[in-house]
C-alpha cells in the first residue's frame, strides 16, 4: 500500500521537479553554464507569489502568468550584463560557476534583507485544497495542483522548443554553437532568451514550491539548485526529455525514502548527483556531454 | 621528486632566491603580526577566527590556485574536522591539542573519500563537492546519529577550553599552512601542479604523475580545512552542526582567496585580513549585508579582476618597469 | 637489422559506433623514421593517443622493445620512453619556457640532453625566461618537441610539426628531426606535406578511415591507386 502511495506521489512530485529543473538544463544546454543561482530564482518565484497574493489578492496560479514574462525580460537583460564579458576568459566554465555562486549569494542576501529570514507560506485555501482519495490513500491537494500546473507548462515549453522557430534555433545552439552561428543564427540572442526562459521556468516552479515544500525562505536556494542539478545530471545534461524522466524517477525514489527511511531521505539528491557523476556520467540517456 | 639538478643559469637562480625570500616574508609577517597583535587588539576570538580563515583561504589557494579545482563543498572538510576533533576529545579523551590533529585526520579521510570526484572536470567537481558537503552535514546532524554526534543539538567543548592554548594552536596552524603554500609554490611539486592546471595530458607526457600530484595537493587542502574546523570548534566552545557545516565558510574562504589573488603566498592572507577585518569592524549584527557585499565582490572580481589584488600589484609593477625601460631607452 | 623499438599488433579503437582504428599493425626500428599519412579523420592522431596512453584500445597489443605494455598511464609511458608532440601545441602557457622543459627533465631517470642542449636544439634559448603562452605557434611546437626530448624518448611521435612553416623552415626542421635518429631512437612522423616527408622518412603507412591501406616506400605509395584515390579526394577538396 505504502509502495503504491510512493509511486503515485513520486510521479506527481516528479512533474513538479521537472519544471523546477528544466530551466537549469536549458541554460546549461545552450551556454554550458551551470546557473548556481537557479534555486534562488525558484525562491524568488515563491516570494513573488506571496507578495502578489497578499498585496493584490492574486491567485498563485495566476501569479505564474504574471511572473513568467517579467522573468524572461529580466533574464534577457541579466544575460547581457554578465555573460559576454566572461566568454573570452580562459577558464570560462569554472569562472561562470563562481560568478553565479556570487549572484546566488547576492540574491539570497537581498531576499533575507527584503523578506526577512522567516519562512513564509500561503494559505492552502488559495488553491483547491480538498485531499484527493485514490486507491485507499489520501494525497494532499497541493501535490495534484503542482502536477496539474507543471504538466501543461512543460507541454508549452516542449512546444516552444520543438515547434517554434526560436525553439529550433535554440536546439541548434544546444547541438553546436559554432555550427549554429555559421548558418546565420544569432547565438547571443538565443542564449539570452534561453536564459530568460530558464529563469521563468524556475520562477513558475517557485510558486508551486511554496505549497510543495510548505513555504519559502531565503536560504532554500542552494539545496534546490543541488536537487535540480542532481536531476539534470541523472537525466543527462542537455536532454530536456531526460530531465522529465529523471525527475519522475527522482520523485519516486525520494518518496520511497520518505516512506521507508524518513530521516535519511534528504540525502537522496546528494547521493543521486555524486553517484551519477561517478558511475554513469553521461546520465540515463547518454548524450555526449563530457563531465570527465 | 625534488632532486636538485643544477640546470638553471645563475640569473634565474638569483631571481628564484628573491621570490623565495619574498614568500618567506609572507609567512613571517603575518605570524609575527598575529603573535604581537594580541597585545594591541584584545579581541582574541576574532584573531583566532581570522587566523583560521587565513589558513582556509590558503587551502583554497592550494586547491584552486595551483590545481584549478574549486571545492565549493570546502565547508564539509571544515565541519568534519570540527566533529573529528570534538569526538576525539570527548570520547577518546585525548588532550585538546592532539584533538586538533584528529580534526586534520578527519578532514583528510573525507578528502580521500572524495578522491574519485577528480574524474570530473572542474565545474562538475565543484558542484559534486558541494553535494558531498551538504550530504556530510545532513549525516552528522541527523537525529538517528544522536548517540554519536549528538545530532542537531551540537557539541560542547567547554571542559577543555583554554584561551592561551587555542591562540598558540591557531598561530602555529596558520604558520604551517603558509609554509605549506611556500613549499608548494617553490618546489617541483608546485611546478607540476601548475603544469597539470594548464594541460593535464601535456603534464602526463612530461612524465608528471597527474593523479598522485593532484591527490597530494587535495589532501593538503583537506588537512588544512580539517584542522581549521577543529580549532574553530575549540575556540567557539559550543557549536551546532549548522555553524561548522555552513556554506558561508566556503564563501568566505573563496572570496578571501580570490580577492587577494590565488597562486601567491601574500594574496589570500591580505584578502582575509582586509575583508575579514572589515567584516568584523562593521559588526556581525546583520550577516546579510556581508553576504551581499561578498556576493557582489565575487561577481565584480570574476568579471573585472580574476587575478585579485596581487594581480593588480603585478600589473602595476609591470607598467612601472615598462615605463622605466621606456625612459631609459 | 636494427633493434625493433615499437610494435603495434591489431590495434582497434571504437568511439560508440565510429571505428577510429581498425586492426592497425606496424613496427618501427631504432634509427628509423616512419611516415604516418592519411586524410583528416583517418585515425593518425587517434593512433598516437592510443600509443601514448590517452585512450585504451578496444583490442590489440603494443610492444616497447619487445615487452608487451599493459594498460599504463600516460606519464608511465612517457617515462618509459614513448613521447609525442601535439598537432595543436599544448605548452604550459603560464610557465616559462625553461620551466616547461624542467618539468619533463625532472622525471628523466637516465642520461640525456641537458636543459641548455635542449633549448639550443629547439632554438628557444633566447626565450628561456619568457612565458610559454607568449610564444608564437611555431615556437610553441618546438617547445613541445623540447619537452618531449627532455624525457629522452625511445620512440617519438611528431604530429604535424611542419604545418604552417615556409620551405626554408621546413628544410631546417627535417634536418633537425633526422639528427634525432642517432643513438637508436625511432621517429613516427605524421605529416601532410609529401615533400617534407620525402626528405625525412624511409617508408610510410597510409591510413584511411582507421584502416591501413598502404605500407611501403613513399615513392611507391604515390603510385598506389587506392592512395591516389583517397588523396585526390581530399587534396582536390
Amino acid at each position: 500500500m505504502l509502495f503504491e502511495y510512493s509511486i503515485i506521489a513520486g510521479i506527481l512530485l516528479g512533474l513538479f521537479y521537472a519544471l523546477m529543473a528544466m530551466g537549469l538544463n536549458l541554460v546549461f544546454g545552450v551556454q554550458r553554464i551551470i546557473n548556481l543561482a537557479h534555486g534562488d530564482m525558484v525562491m524568488l518565484g515563491g516570494f513573488g507569489a506571496w507578495e502578489l497574493y497578499y498585496g493584490y489578492h492574486l491567485n498563485p496560479v495566476l501569479a505564474i502568468v504574471v511572473m513568467v514574462p517579467i522573468t524572461v525580460v529580466v533574464g534577457y537583460g541579466l544575460y547581457y550584463l554578465l555573460i559576454p564579458r566572461l566568454k573570452s576568459a580562459v577558464d570560462f566554465e569554472t569562472l561562470s560557476l563562481v560568478l553565479f555562486f556570487g549572484v546566488s549569494q547576492v540574491v539570497e542576501a537581498l531576499s533575507a534583507l527584503g523578506f526577512g529570514n522567516n519562512e513564509r507560506s500561503l494559505p492552502v485555501t488559495s488553491i483547491p485544497s480538498q485531499p484527493v482519495h485514490l486507491f485507499g490513500q489520501f494525497y494532499p491537494a497541493d501535490w495534484w495542483v503542482a502536477a496539474g500546473v507543471a504538466l501543461p507548462l512543460l507541454g508549452i515549453f516542449f512546444l516552444y522548443l520543438y515547434r517554434t522557430r526560436l525553439g529550433r534555433e535554440t536546439r541548434a545552439v544546444m547541438a553546436d554553437e559554432h555550427e549554429a552561428v555559421s548558418v546565420g543564427i544569432d547565438a547571443g540572442r538565443v542564449s539570452a532568451i534561453s536564459f530568460g526562459v530558464g529563469l521563468a521556468l524556475a520562477a513558475a516552479a517557485g510558486v508551486l514550491a511554496v505549497f510543495v515544500f510548505g513555504g519559502v525562505d531565503p536560504s532554500e536556494g542552494v539545496s534546490i539548485t543541488i536537487t535540480a542539478f542532481a536531476i539534470i545530471v541523472f537525466g543527462s545534461l542537455g536532454n530536456p526529455l531526460g530531465t522529465v524522466v529523471g525527475s519522475i524517477l527522482f520523485g519516486v525514489a525520494y518518496q520511497l525514502a520518505q516512506v521507508y527511511t524518513p530521516s535519511w531521505s534528504n540525502l537522496v539528491p546528494y547521493i543521486l548527483v555524486i553517484g551519477t557523476m561517478l558511475l554513469r556520467p553521461q546520465g540515463l540517456f547518454g548524450r555526449r556531454t563530457r563531465v570527465a | 621528486m625534488l632532486e636538485s639538478r643544477s640546470v638553471e643559469k645563475p640569473a634565474a637562480g638569483v631571481f628564484r632566491r628573491k621570490t623565495l625570500l619574498l614568500d618567506l616574508l609572507a609567512v613571517a609577517v603575518p605570524v609575527v603580526g598575529f603573535a604581537f597583535g594580541i597585545n594591541i587588539f584584545a579581541n582574541e576570538l576574532l584573531l583566532v577566527y581570522m587566523m583560521v580563515y587565513v589558513a582556509l583561504a590558503h587551502g583554497i589557494n592550494i586547491s584552486y590556485g595551483f590545481t584549478g579545482y574549486l571545492p565549493f563543498g570546502y565547508f564539509g572538510f571544515f565541519g568534519a574536522g570540527a566533529y573529528g576533533a570534538t569526538l576525539a576529545i570527548l570520547d577518546l579523551h585525548v588532550p585538546a591539542l592532539i584533538g586538533m590533529l584528529f580534526g586534520g585526520v578527519a578532514g583528510v579521510l573525507f578528502g580521500l573519500l572524495l578522491l574519485p570526484l577528480f574524474r570530473l572536470r572542474g565545474a562538475y567537481f565543484a558542484i559534486a563537492t558541494l553535494a558531498a558537503g551538504e550530504a556530510i552535514a545532513d549525516i552528522v546532524a541527523n537525529p538517528s546519529l544522536q548517540s554519536v554526534t549528538n545530532g542537531p543539538y551540537g557539541e560542547n567543548l567547554a571542559s577543555v577550553y583554554s584561551s592561551g592554548q587555542i591562540y598558540v594552536a591557531a598561530l602555529v596552524f596558520m604558520a604551517l599552512a603558509l609554509l605549506a603554500v611556500v613549499l608548494v609554490k617553490n618546489s617541483r611539486f608546485g611546478l607540476a601542479l601548475r603544469a597539470i592546471k594548464e594541460s593535464e595530458y601535456s603534464a602526463a607526457m612530461a612524465g608528471v604523475n597527474v593523479v598522485r600530484m593532484r591527490s597530494l595537493a587535495w589532501v593538503i587542502a583537506a588537512a588544512i580545512a580539517g584542522v581549521g574546523g577543529a580549532i574553530f570548534g575549540w575556540a567557539t566552545t559550543v557549536f551546532y552542526p549548522s555553524a561548522v557545516f555552513d556554506s558561508a565558510i566556503s564563501v568566505f574562504a573563496i572570496v578571501f582567496a580570490l580577492f587577494g589573488g590565488t597562486g601567491s603566498v601574500w594574496g589570500p592572507t591580505l584578502g582575509t585580513v582586509l575583508l575579514y577585518g572589515l567584516y568584523s569592524a562593521v559588526g556581525l549584527s546583520s550577516p546579510q549585508y556581508f553576504q551581499l557585499i561578498y556576493g557582489l565582490a565575487i561577481v565584480v572580481l570574476v568579471l573585472f579582476a580574476p587575478r585579485g589584488l596581487v594581480g593588480f600589484g603585478r600589473a602595476a609593477g609591470r607598467m612601472i618597469s615598462l615605463r622605466r625601460a621606456g625612459a631609459n631607452g | 637489422m636494427a633493434d625493433e623499438i615499437l610494435r603495434l599488433e591489431g590495434i582497434s579503437k571504437h568511439f560508440g559506433g565510429l571505428h577510429a582504428l581498425q586492426e592497425v599493425s606496424f613496427s618501427v626500428v631504432g634509427g628509423e623514421a616512419l611516415g604516418l599519412v592519411g586524410p583528416n579523420g583517418s585515425g593518425k592522431t587517434t593512433l598516437i593517443n592510443v600509443v601514448c596512453g590517452l585512450y585504451t584500445p578496444n583490442s590489440g597489443s603494443i610492444y616497447l622493445e619487445g615487452t608487451k605494455l599493459g594498460k599504463m598511464n600516460p606519464h608511465r609511458l612517457a617515462r618509459a620512453g614513448i613521447n609525442r608532440t601535439f598537432q595543436v601545441p599544448q605548452p604550459f602557457g603560464s610557465l616559462t619556457v625553461r620551466e616547461n622543459i624542467e618539468i619533463a627533465l625532472s622525471h628523466r631517470s637516465g642520461e640525456g640532453m641537458s636543459l641548455d642542449d635542449i633549448l639550443d636544439f629547439v632554438n628557444l634559448g633566447k626565450w628561456a625566461g619568457q612565458e610559454a603562452g607568449s610564444l608564437n605557434a611555431a615556437q610553441q611546437k618546438r617547445l613541445d618537441l623540447g619537452r618531449a626530448l627532455a624525457l629522452n624518448p625511445k620512440v617519438l611521435f611528431v604530429d604535424e610539426l611542419g604545418a604552417g612553416l615556409n620551405p626554408v623552415e621546413l628544410a631546417e626542421v627535417a634536418v633537425m628531426l633526422r639528427s634525432l635518429l642517432s643513438g637508436g631512437r625511432a621517429l613516427v612522423v605524421v605529416e601532410h606535406l609529401m615533400g617534407f616527408l620525402d626528405k625525412l622518412v624511409d617508408r610510410v603507412i597510409v591510413l584511411n578511415a582507421g584502416r591501413e591501406i598502404f605500407h611501403g616506400a613513399l615513392r611507391s605509395a604515390l603510385d598506389d591507386d587506392e592512395v591516389k584515390r583517397v588523396f585526390l579526394g581530399t587534396v582536390g577538396a
